[in-house]
Order: structure tokens, then C-alpha cells, then sequence
């Protein structure tokens, strides 16, 4: 496999490391390198799928989501460093074992005026957790036994086991507090909102637009910056760029890799980039043939060029991952060792387990993202220099779901970034993990990761995950060849864009509109 | 024989028909080993250039050679669609000869069916047939095989009516032969030019389906340098490198012209009655 030069990498890194240092810093360091925000001005952004919903507790497409998010607000915000920060809750203290919550709520009021009180709390996360709701929200929010209101402001959480994530998962997009009368009318909620975000709902055209405007009662003085946000739908990719490089939108949240460097390049636009934890993981079943021999699985690992990878599928917009399922941008983090890339020492690795004339596999790989297909394809050929002799076999997402996915020996899979490391360890890696497809199991990783979240103390957990994250690493169920960034791209004239490592929040409430934008006041 | 090539010759379309499918049947035959790469190796430090002196044609984004994935992509994609027409003619032919030939009731259901599979257009049921089957090049033959089937029964079975009538079968029944006889000896010569015309037209359209079929991802899988799925694979990178979406659609379009052409020379050569 030929070398090539590493300036483009270098670069990469330097900016991957500028995004890390930002988010670090929080909200602070990014107002102050891009000057002061100035309000007014109506933000127009496309996205590919019209708002489904806009009732936070059920499942949407992103621009539901983003809907979701400028009208309501929650208990807490999932900061760009992953932690829990303030929103309806000005503060909040759990108890040693992480298994009692108590929130503090701050003034605030509901688009209607009336004030948000804890009962509002109470019937919201009740609402979430009753099997009826279906929400995403009820798994994903830990084990809850009782939340109960405590005086007007004051709500408390308790558990049936230890959680210390609560804080931050509580800042979900399925767990945006809804007024406690509305709640009575499901229905209504898809297309009338009652929250206490930082927008009022002007009008919703679903399918067309989803206007908001700045809500004047919005409990923070300063934020929103914006007099208001016109989210438009373009299902085509390419009518979404030229819509935004003909100036009809001011920011496209959602750029392929091929047309990232187009649109970057083009006059008046901004290229945004941001790290984050999405990856596609090779699944090898540890239970099959012939990769329930570690051997195998290690040379599999030694066999791919991690930075070639991230160069050839995703055109160098990603980083190498080590094998581990956890990002760098996750809270608790602590770097797994290097993966070593070794071919000569794969093809050795791979004959003392019984394959000296190298080994037959199948990788499967989804339709949908196209990327999987562009990775096993990439693997195929990296592999054979260990004498891996792969088939690749590209499968409807149907097909994938049915027969694939938790089934077959060797596949590629492909997952968002989690809030928390708890969420997909205890999801894909857990011997009773809801989704989990790899078959490999180990007593002392469950009872890591349920020591994990029985302790509050931040060093304990960070070492506790340390060790969990070593445990995969050296069983690899998975190779971790990347993690993804995401990629954006605005109008120069817009400020204050922040995009996240997680896939939401959006944060628009931060954004304003700087010199050169058009005039578009009402 | 020789009258009949000069003929061909004559006619300008059938001829460059000819030269076209000549120069194809080189590459078929040849192809891999004229190609200057192998066509999966991939070129890390040269992703997506432009045509030069070591990539005549320019790469793609894992840097693979686009001319010598074009070359060893041909074998494929045309065998597929002379692979699909043959089965066709081949179920086709005899369904249709057998129902012509028996006639009654059981010609009448038979043509009825055949009716019913008609009025499905031919990519739409060649879509449901692999969705049904799972995609795959061989399934993917199949799917078009059994759309075109139809087409060729109905011809086989006007064809076989049409002659059945004629003095000469009378001939072969009055001297006892056999039904089978009849049908071999007698029918089928006779049924040959119509069908063979046909087909000749039809490979062309199976060629152009199962470039389509590959396109949406339900024909040959990645990484085959199928012709319709340089094209998918292609399109992303549309607006960074046209040559990758410009030489397999070339590709494709001059094959297809090719069998066009030489079946519209075939039909004027095996048609006696445009000579005059």
C-alpha cells in the first residue's frame, strides 16, 4: 500500500485539536473569538426532511428535533464537552449513591405566560415513562422509580438503581418539559407546542417551513440572538446547496464528504467542522467462525491502516479510532493504547491460528449510510495483504435488520455518538445490552459498568471506564477503524455556530447574525 | 452465407453495428488482460485525477485505474445481457411454440398469463422479481430473463401459427411424423429470423437494465466494476471528476448502439421480402 503525504492529516488534527480546546473552554471562548453577538435578523436554514413532529416525547427526523429544541426548554442542556448544564434547572445534587436526584428549578415561564413549575416536572417525565408514550425518551433516561415535586421549584428524582448520568441525559431531546395541561391532549402536541424555548412557533407548513420567533418572556435576558429562524425542506442534496450557495439559506447543517470541498471553496461560505463520536464499527462475532479465535480478530485489526482508512472512505474528514466504541469528545475519556498496524505480523498472527493460506469471510454491509459499503469495500482490500480473502455483499436496510444485523459473523454497523459512555456500553456491550450483536460477554465488564454508574466521584468512574474500555479493546467484538466529523457549511456572515459532537442539540439560540447579512426584518 | 455478408456490409447501419460488437467482443475476450491495472488496487496518493499518462481514463476515490475497471467490467455486463436474452428466447421459444403448436384452451390461458406480465413494464417487473429474490448479478439475469419472456413467446407463438397452417407441416403431419419432429424440423427453422432479430435488439435493452439494476444497487455489488455501478459509485463525485460518470455511461450507451444497430442490419439481411 502506497505512503502518501501528511500535510492534509496534520491539518486535520490541528483544527480537530482547535474544535477540542473550544468546547473545553465552553460558550465563552467561542463569543469571544467571533466577536459580539448582535441581535435582530430572521436565520434561514434548510434541512433534507420535513419536521415530523413536534412533540418532543416521540421519535423524529433532525429537523424535528430542531424544531423541538428552539420551542422548548429542559431541566438541562448536554454541553459541547458532553456535561449536564443548566436550563429549567439552575442547580441540582444527588445523593452519594447516585440514586436520588433533586432539581432546583429556575423563574420561568411557558409561551402562554403561566409559570413552569414542578408539576410540570412531575407530569412530563411521568407522561415519558408511561409504556403508552413510546418514547425514546422512557429507555434512555436510567432507571427512574418516583419523581415527585418537592414545593413549587423543586423536583426530585429517585431511582431504582445508581445513575449518576441522569443530569445529562435529562438534557435529551425526548425530555424537553411540556406543560402539565397539555399533556392531557397528545395530538395536539404533534403541531401546537406548550414548551418554554427560546422561540414562539409563528407557523408550521409541514413539508414547506417551520417558522419561529424570539420569545420575548425567554428566561435568559441575552439569548436568543435571533429575531427569528425559517426552517425550509429541500429533500434534494443538490437543490440544498445550490439553495444555499445561491444565498435563499444561510446554513446547510448536513454536507456530504464529496461536497464538502465545493462548497467550502465557494465565495461567501464557510466550511464547518466539527469531531465527533459517530463511527462504523466491523462487527465480528465472536461466537462464529472463523472469527471466534481472538487470533483472527487481532489480525484482522493489525491488517487496516487506520489513517489510510480515514484518508480513502472518508476523504480524511474523520480520525483513526483505536477499536474503542468511545470518542475522545466523551466525558470520563482516557485514550485506549495505539492500534497497530502490522500486516507481515496479521499473516503471521493468522497462520498460528490454523490459517497459513489465509481465511474466507463475508462482509456485510448496509445499503444505507453509502459509507459502509465504501469501508467494507476499502477493508476487502487492505485485509488481503494478511491473507484475509473477503466477499463484500451490500444488503437493503430491510434485508440488514432482518437477517444481518445481530445474525451474521461479520459485518459493518454504524452508530451516532452516545451522551454517555454508559449509554452504549450498556447498550452494544453489556451481556443483557438491548442491541447488543457482537456475542461476546464478560462478567467483570457488566459489573465495571454498573459500578460506573453507581458512583458520583468523577476520577472513580473516569478509571472505571478506563477499564472497561480495556477490556474491549483486548477481546475486540469490534474494530473501531474511525470516527466521523460532522460537516456543515453557513454563509460567512452568520456567528455564533456551534456545532455539536452529539447529532443534537443545535444550539441555534446561540447564533446571530453578523456584518453582510440581508436585511430580512419583518 | 457470403451473399448474406456482403449484404451486411451494404448496409451502413448493420455495419457499424458490426464493427461496434467486433471491437467489443476484443475487449470482452481480452479486456483483463489489456487492462494496465488491476482494477480493485487501490492508488491511495492519486484519488479522483483527471486522465493522464499512467491513468488514461483517471481514478476514482479509492485511486483505482477507471480505464482498467472499464475494460474487465465489459466481459460482465455484456455476457449479462446476452446471458438474460438467451434464457428468454430460450423459456420464451419453447412456451411459445409449445402453446401455438397445441392451441385450444390451454393456448388461450397460456397467452392470457402472458398478457397479464406484459402489461407490467419490463424494469418494474425485473424490479420485483430481484427484490423478491435479493440482489445479485445472477438474480439479477434472471429478473430480466423472466420480463423479457413474454415478449418472445408471443413472438414464437405467432411465428409457429402462422406456419403451422403452411403446406409443408401439412406435409410432415400426412406423413405421420412425430410432433417433436415437426416442431424441430419443421417450425423452428423457420421461426429463427424473426426471433433472432429480436434478440439481437433485446440484448441491448437487457444490457442497459442490468446497468440500471446495478445502479440502484440490486444488481453486481461493490466492489465488481460492473458498468451500471461505476455510474452509483460515480455520482457523488460528479461535480470533482466527470470522467468517472462519462466513460462507463459510454460505455454502456455505444454496447447497447452496437446490438441495436446490428439488429436493425439483421433484420433488413433476414427480411426478403425489403429486397425487392
Amino acid at each position: 500500500m502506497p505512503t502518501w503525504k501528511m500535510s492534509r492529516r496534520a491539518l486535520m488534527r490541528a483544527s480537530a485539536a482547535a474544535v477540542l480546546a473550544a468546547s473545553a473552554a465552553g460558550r465563552g471562548a467561542f463569543a469571544a473569538t467571533a466577536g459580539t453577538p448582535r441581535r435582530g435578523g430572521i436565520l434561514k436554514i434548510s434541512v433534507n426532511a420535513r419536521a415530523d413532529s413536534l412533540n418532543p416525547m416521540k421519535p423524529k427526523s433532525s429537523a424535528g428535533h430542531m424544531a423541538v429544541e428552539l420551542l422548548y426548554s429542559g431541566l438541562t442542556r448536554i454541553g459541547t464537552d458532553l456535561s449536564a448544564q443548566p436550563d429549567l434547572a439552575e442547580s441540582w445534587t444527588a445523593n452519594d449513591q447516585a440514586t436520588e436526584f433533586t432539581f432546583r428549578l429556575r423563574e420561568a415561564s411557558f409561551h402562554d405566560g403561566s409559570p413552569v413549575t414542578a408539576a410540570d416536572v412531575v407530569a412530563t417525565i411521568t407522561a415519558i415513562r408511561d409504556p403508552a408514550s413510546a418514547s425514546p425518551g422512557r429507555t434512555s433516561t436510567g432507571p427512574i422509580a418516583a419523581v415527585e415535586a418537592v414545593d413549587d421549584r423543586t423536583v426530585r428524582f429517585r431511582l431504582d438503581g445508581s445513575f449518576a448520568d441522569l443530569p445529562v441525559v435529562l438534557g435529551s431531546v425526548y425530555t424537553k418539559i411540556i406543560q402539565a395541561a397539555a399533556l392531557a391532549d397528545p395530538a395536539a402536541l404533534e403541531t401546537r407546542p406548550a414548551g418554554s424555548g427560546p422561540f414562539l412557533l409563528k407557523e408550521f407548513d409541514p413539508g414547506r417551513i417551520l417558522s419561529v420567533r424570539r420569545n420575548p418572556a425567554y428566561f435568559d435576558p441575552e439569548r436568543p440572538y435571533l429575531e427569528g429562524i425559517d426552517q425550509l425542506v429541500y429533500p434534494d442534496a443538490t437543490g440544498e446547496a445550490a439553495a444555499l450557495i445561491n444565498g435563499d439559506t444561510d446554513v446547510l447543517l448536513e454536507v456530504g464528504i464529496a461536497n464538502f470541498d465545493r462548497l467550502a471553496t465557494t465565495a461567501g461560505i464557510v466550511g464547518e467542522r466539527v469531531a465527533t463520536g459517530n463511527f462504523l464499527n466491523l462487527v465480528m462475532r465472536v461466537d462464529t467462525r472463523p472469527f471466534d479465535d481472538l487470533r483472527v480478530r487481532r489480525a484482522l485489526a493489525m491488517s487496516l491502516d487506520r489513517e489510510a482508512l480515514v484518508e480513502a472512505v472518508l476523504e480524511g474528514y474523520g480520525r483513526p479510532a483505536d477499536d474503542s466504541i468511545i470518542a475522545p469528545e466523551a466525558s470520563l475519556y482516557t485514550a485506549p493504547p495505539k492500534a497497530v498496524y502490522d500486516p507481515a505480523a496479521a499473516r503471521q498472527l493468522l497462520a498460528e491460528a490454523g490459517y497459513p493460506d489465509g481465511v474466507e469471510a463475508t462482509l456485510y454491509a448496509a445499503a444505507v449510510p453509502p459509507l459502509r459499503t465504501t469501508l467494507a469495500v476499502a477493508v476487502k482490500e487492505f485485509a488481503s495483504q494478511a491473507g484475509f480473502r473477503i466477499e463484500v455483499r451490500t444488503v437493503a436496510m430491510d434485508e440488514y435488520l432482518a437477517n444481518v444485523f445481530r445474525k451474521a459473523g461479520f459485518y459493518v454497523g454504524s452508530w451516532n455518538m452516545g451522551v454517555t459512555q454508559d449509554f452504549w456500553y450498556n447498550t452494544l456491550l453489556t451481556s443483557k445490552g438491548a442491541l447488543a450483536d457482537s456475542g461476546w460477554s464478560d462478567p467483570r465488564f457488566d459489573e465495571v459498568i454498573a459500578a460506573a454508574r453507581r458512583t458520583t466521584d468523577a476520577a472513580e468512574r473516569t478509571r472505571l471506564y478506563a477499564e472497561a474500555q480495556a477490556l474491549v479493546v483486548s477481546n475486540l467484538p469490534y474494530i473501531v477503524p474511525f470516527f466521523l466529523d460532522r460537516l456543515a457549511a453557513r454563509r460567512d456572515y452568520v456567528e455564533g455556530l456551534a456545532l455539536h459532537p452529539l447529532n443534537q442539540p443545535y444550539q441555534l439560540d446561540r447564533v446571530w447574525l453578523g456584518e453582510g447579512a440581508p436585511a430580512r426584518q419583518e | 452465407m457470403a451473399e448474406g455478408w456482403s449484404r451486411l456490409a451494404r448496409n451502413p447501419a448493420g455495419l457499424t453495428g458490426a464493427v461496434i460488437l467486433s471491437f467489443l467482443l476484443l475487449v470482452i475476450v481480452a479486456g483483463p488482460a489489456l487492462a494496465p491495472y488491476d482494477p480493485t488496487t487501490f492508488h491511495l496518493t492519486r484519488r479522483l485525477e483527471g486522465p493522464s499518462l499512467d491513468f488514461l481514463l483517471g481514478t476514482d476515490q479509492f485511486g483505482r485505474d477507471l480505464l482498467s475497471r472499464i475494460l474487465t467490467g465489459a466481459r460482465p455486463a455484456v455476457l449479462f445481457g446476452v446471458g438474460a436474452t438467451a434464457l428468454a428466447v430460450l423459456g420464451g421459444g419453447v412456451a411459445g411454440m409449445a402453446s401455438g403448436y397445441v392451441g385450444g384452451l390451454i393456448d388461450e390461458v397460456a397467452m392470457r398469463a402472458l398478457d397479464v406480465v406484459l402489461a407490467v413494464p419490463g424494469l418494474l417487473f425485473a424490479l420485483l422479481i430481484v427484490t423478491v429474490l435479493g440482489s445479485g448479478s445472477a438474480n439479477a439475469m434472471l429478473a430480466v430473463a423472466v420480463s423479457f419472456l413474454p415478449g418472445f413467446a408471443r413472438l414464437a407463438r405467432a411465428g409457429t401459427l402462422s406456419i403451422r397452417e403452411r403446406d409443408f407441416v401439412a406435409a410432415a403431419i400426412a406423413r405421420g411424423e412425430a410432433h417433436g419432429y415437426i416442431l424441430r424440423r419443421e417450425i423452428l427453422p423457420n421461426l429463427m429470423p424473426p426471433i433472432v432479430v429480436e434478440a439481437s435488439v433485446r440484448v441491448a435493452h437487457a444490457l442497459m437494465i442490468g446497468a440500471t439494476l446495478s445502479y440502484l444497487g440490486l444488481g453486481a455489488q461493490a466492489p465488481d466494476s460492473d458498468w451500471g455501478l461505476l455510474v452509483a459509485e460515480a455520482r457523488d463525485y460528479l461535480f470533482r471528476n466527470g470522467w468517472l460518470l462519462a466513460c462507463p455511461a459510454l460505455a454502456i450507451g455505444i454496447s447497447a448502439l452496437g446490438f441495436n444497430l446490428l439488429g436493425d442490419g439483421l433484420r433488413d439481411l433476414l427480411n426478403p421480402e425489403l429486397d425487392a
